[in-house]
């Protein structure tokens, strides 16, 4: 279960030194545990934590598995294809779009959303207004 | 390390001046406010579906994702502001759009990596389809018509790269943690595709089916 909320994918160095950081503080703090935790586990230096945390540091492989072990944790690689550009997307979604209109399927109804919506007790009131206001 | 604010409001001028649909606006959007607000954020709902039917009309923008200490600030400078439980952006062409943060992670029944989509800077992370497929499929055990349609509709869209038999497997073992949810689903996955090949047959003219690629 935990493949989904903390994968990362392989992107540009900057952004994967950033993601694999941030991802690091948050797998730490959802398991309850404090930097203090850590690096009495690790035997990392607590302001080291703090600097890994914040990606202002290359981490070493061996650092990584010590920290990783520590929060129990393991890291997934994810397949490129998962990676998409944002033309690709939009192009995508036109397939999409082209394959309903062939199956004679009209675009679906933002106020029967909402209504439905407001009868599972949500306050819509926010998006009626923008529906309008952006028509 | 570079201000992540800096690649936000590049995001939000390219959302503003050369968006060429409202869907590349909303993913701008998300991308800006995932940036400065969020950790692991993922794009889920209407815009999600959006993304594989062109044909949604997101409401707006959900995203799920740790929220960073200083989100609010960040947003307010970005030009975000707050109103219930949206946060607001309006662009100089009047249009104004909602960005909602439902939950700090994605729901249990998601268990498959997110599409991340590059945007150059930055990148936003979407739902998979087959988890989207998932959660459409969960919200139309309710029983609403129109929760049953927009399953059906994501369905039609996208027949052909849906993992309809894995999308099985994770219904027949929803249904044995006995939830009242679960065990609706192997019937609504099995009505929802029926629907959707029958509306496939009729587009062809003819018998067959399009087959899933896995």
């Amino acid at each position: 279960m935990l493949y989904n909320k903390l994968s990362f994918s392989i992107t540009p160095m900057e952004e994967r030194a950033m993601s694999l950081a941030g991802q690091l503080r948050v797998a730490r703090e959802a398991i309850g545990l404090t930097q203090a935790d850590v690096s009495r586990a690790t035997g990392i230096a607590a302001p080291n934590l703090s600097t890994i945390e914040n990606g202002r540091v290359d981490i070493r492989l061996s650092t990584l598995e010590r920290v990783l072990d520590a929060l129990q944790m393991d890291v997934q690689l994810v397949p490129r294809d998962r990676r998409i550009s944002l033309d690709e997307a939009i192009a995508q979604s036109e397939r999409g779009r082209a394959q309903l209109v062939a199956a004679g399927m009209v675009p679906s109804d933002p106020q029967q959303r909402l209504a439905a919506k407001e009868r599972r007790g949500v306050d819509v009131s926010v998006e009626r207004s923008l529906l309008r206001s952006n028509a | 390390m570079p201000d992540p604010r800096t690649d936000a409001g590049e995001l939000l001028r390219r959302a503003s001046s050369q968006a060429r649909s409202t869907t590349q606006r909303k993913l701008l959007v998300a991308a800006a406010f995932s940036m400065v607000a969020l950790e692991n954020a993922v794009v889920v709902g209407g815009v999600a579906a959006e993304l594989h039917t062109h044909s949604y009309r997101p409401t707006d923008i959900d995203l799920v994702g740790y929220r960073r200490r200083d989100h609010s600030r960040s947003l307010n400078e970005l030009g975000f502001r707050k109103e219930g439980r949206h946060w607001l952006y309006s662009f100089d062409d009047g249009e104004i759009l909602a960005v909602e943060v439902p939950s700090d992670r994605l729901d249990d029944f998601a268990v498959e990596p997110p599409l991340i989509v590059s945007l150059n800077p930055g990148q936003v992370a979407v739902i998979s389809l087959n988890d989207l497929m998932m959660d459409r499929l969960l919200q139309a055990t309710g029983g609403e018509p129109v929760t049953f349609d927009e399953a059906v509709r994501l369905a039609v869209a996208a027949y052909q790269r849906i993992a309809w038999a894995e999308l099985e497997q994770r219904a027949t073992a929803a249904e044995a943690e006995g939830s009242a949810a679960g065990r609706e689903l192997p019937v609504v996955l099995a009505h929802v595709r029926r629907e959707a090949k029958r509306r496939l047959r009729k587009q062809r003219g003819d018998a067959s089916v399009p087959t899933s690629s896995r």
